[in-house]
């Protein structure tokens, strides 16, 4: 049977640190929030219920489901699709076919095109919907001081060596920094993963609440633990089939 | 070196750059114009655009039609636009008949409409066709394209003015002297200086026939870019005339536009840009080839494309 890499998130484990969302922003590069957009692959539904003194508060990893019938390949309508599912189930983005016209970002039902507007927790998909090209920190090329230093663009090009805020890696499908005019989304780390490491959100918790692996491999950890557990999935009755569960929540609140 | 008279073009003619077709762009485009023209079947549009290398003539008429650029010609045009300005009594003709033109095409096929008005209007007195080797031509198709492509022009009044384009079919119509390099036709070509100096940037002739450009990436095709060339130097009823004949007017309903910005995206050439985010776009019509792809793409059927009024 072939591959389907997906992700179990134990909620019990899950401290809400924040480490996992930080990861994946130095590892894939993404940038700070702008024009409605998160850039947040990894992100968080925070939810407050109750009146004091009964309150709960919970938090909820998110990131992009890596749905088996992703709206978001659907829509798009490049041929072929600049989203599309890799052999290996992961729902993958080609930024070189992306036109940019964000079918997929209005079509899957966990992202918004504008979270401020719609009033959205947080969007998988983000669009680079600016008139500058992104990332200018890892482009810049000025002096810093006219005349006398230079970029750290500059400095790490005569060094070398990666400029600040960059990490370097090779993908056939994305480059690891983002230009004008194209969506981004979690990949589920497939640079990491082709060379048997884990995404770095996994990787980095500290709780080891992210466990990653392939789901149709039933002695892997998630399938595993798929088993002993009832998993939760977002929005299971929008029919997209979330590789993304969530196991053991805190009784009371996870309405999700 | 080969006979000349078993010459024929080949797929390597053709340029191809399959992020510009509108199939490419948005798998759900109807457009098959290279299909419904190519003479040898050699088109194929059922998982995007590929041409079959083996059937495939490069009789180049696809590249006459497409339009937005995905298949065009190889070879530099405006380098033969140079080559013809410099003789009084230039003679254009294929591979075929080397010989005897002054500057020869892969195929005459590749003369779009675009093309046709560019000679006309870049070149004095009379220009011949050389169609003398067209008749047993494998590609021979083309000699009745061509015809038709001169009488739309001429019918629409978009050759007055210009110099007289002759089809010549056969030998004894074709006085192809040297190329002559005497002071005056020097000076009387130099009026044409401009132009050509313009058609440099169509002329990046590349040698890998297969090219790639960004999805995002806007890019005019070479047709419409030579039209726009030649029109900033006619006069106002001309320059009226090509607007009823060749410009689009890209418009949307105020009220189901949702300003999604998508068709922003899908266009090939740029004609399309954001103004304000959220709003309608903007749209200019020297950008525009009215390729239909907008209208077809936008969800909300908001996009109306209709030709350009000459007033
Ligand atoms: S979560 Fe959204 S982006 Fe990810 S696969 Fe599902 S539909 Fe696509
Ligand atoms: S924005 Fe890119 S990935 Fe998304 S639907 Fe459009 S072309 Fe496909
Ligand atoms: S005419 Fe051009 S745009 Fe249309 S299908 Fe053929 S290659 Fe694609
Ligand atoms: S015309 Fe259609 S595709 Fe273009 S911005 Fe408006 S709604 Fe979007
Ligand atoms: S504006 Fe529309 S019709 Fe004009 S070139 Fe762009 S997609 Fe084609």
């Amino acid at each position: 049977m072939s591959k389907q890499y997906g992700m179990v998130i134990d909620l019990q484990k899950c401290v809400g640190c924040g480490a996992c969302a930080l990861a994946c922003k130095t590892e894939n590069n993404t940038q700070a929030r702008v024009n409605g957009q998160t850039f947040n692959w990894a992100d968080f539904i925070y939810t407050e219920e109750g009146k004091f003194p009964n309150v709960s508060y919970s938090t909820i990893p998110v990131l992009c489901n890596h749905c088996s019938d992703a709206p978001c390949v659907k829509a798009c309508p490049v041929t072929p699709k600049a989203m599309y599912k890799t052999a290996d189930g992961i729902t993958m983005h080609n930024d070189e076919r992306c036109i940019g016209c964000r079918r997929c970002q209005k079509a899957c039902p966990y992202s918004a095109t504008d979270v401020a507007k719609e009033k959205a927790e947080y969007s998988v998909i983000s669009a680079n919907i600016g008139t500058e090209a992104p990332h200018a920190a890892s482009r810049d090329t000025s002096e810093m001081i006219k005349g006398c230093t230079a970029s750290g663009a500059e400095v790490a090009k005569l060094a070398g060596a990666a400029p600040p805020y960059q990490n370097k890696y090779n993908h056939p499908d994305y480059e690891n920094i983002r230009k004008r005019g194209v969506v981004e989304k979690c990949i589920f780390c497939e640079h990491r993963v082709k060379q048997g490491m884990k995404p770095n959100c996994a990787e980095a918790c500290p709780a080891q609440a992210r466990i990653f692996g392939d789901l149709n491999d039933s002695a892997s950890e998630p399938a595993k633990l798929l088993k002993k557990f009832k998993p939760m999935r977002l929005k299971e009755e929008k029919k997209t089939n979330p590789n993304v569960a969530y196991i053991r929540s805190f009784k009371g609140s996870n309405k999700v | 070196m080969p006979d000349s008279s078993n010459l024929t073009g080949s797929r390597d003619d053709l340029r191809i750059d399959r992020s510009r077709c509108l199939r490419m762009r948005f798998s759900d485009s109807g457009c098959r114009r290279c299909l419904d023209i190519c003479p040898n079947g050699a088109v194929s549009l059922d998982d995007g655009l590929s041409i079959n290398s083996k059937q495939c003539r490069g009789c180049l008429l696809c590249t006459a039609v497409c339009p937005a650029g995905a298949l065009e010609q190889g070879s530099d045009f405006s380098a033969c636009l140079a080559q013809l300005s410099r003789v009084p009594e230039p003679v254009l003709g294929c591979v075929r008949t080397n010989e005897c033109s002054h500057a020869t095409m892969a195929c005459l096929g590749s003369l779009s409409e675009e093309h046709l008005f560019a000679l006309c209007h870049a070149l004095d007195g009379r220009l011949t066709l050389n169609l003398s080797q067209c008749g047993d031509c494998p590609n021979s198709a083309m000699l009745a394209i061509l015809a038709q492509r001169l009488n739309t022009l001429s019918a629409s009044g978009l050759s007055d003015e210009g110099c007289c384009i002759v089809l010549a079919e056969s030998a004894q119509d074709i006085k192809c002297r040297a190329e002559s390099v005497d002071r005056r036709s020097f000076f009387r070509s130099f009026g044409k200086v401009l132009l050509q100096n313009a058609a440099v940037i169509l002329s990046n002739t590349r040698e890998q026939t297969e090219q790639r450009t960004d999805y995002t990436g806007k890019r005019l095709p070479m047709r419409r870019e030579l039209l726009n060339r030649t029109r900033s130097r006619l006069s106002l009823e001309l320059e009226l005339l090509v607007r009823t004949h060749f410009d689009t007017c890209v418009s949307f309903d105020n009220s189901s536009c949702t300003g999604c910005q998508g068709c922003v995206a899908i266009c090939p050439t740029g004609a399309l840009m954001t103004g304000v985010m959220d709003e309608k776009p903007v749209f200019d019509y020297l950008l525009c080839t009215g390729c239909g792809l907008c209208r077809e793409f936008c969800l909300d059927h908001a996009v109306r494309v209709t030709p350009r009024a000459g007033l």
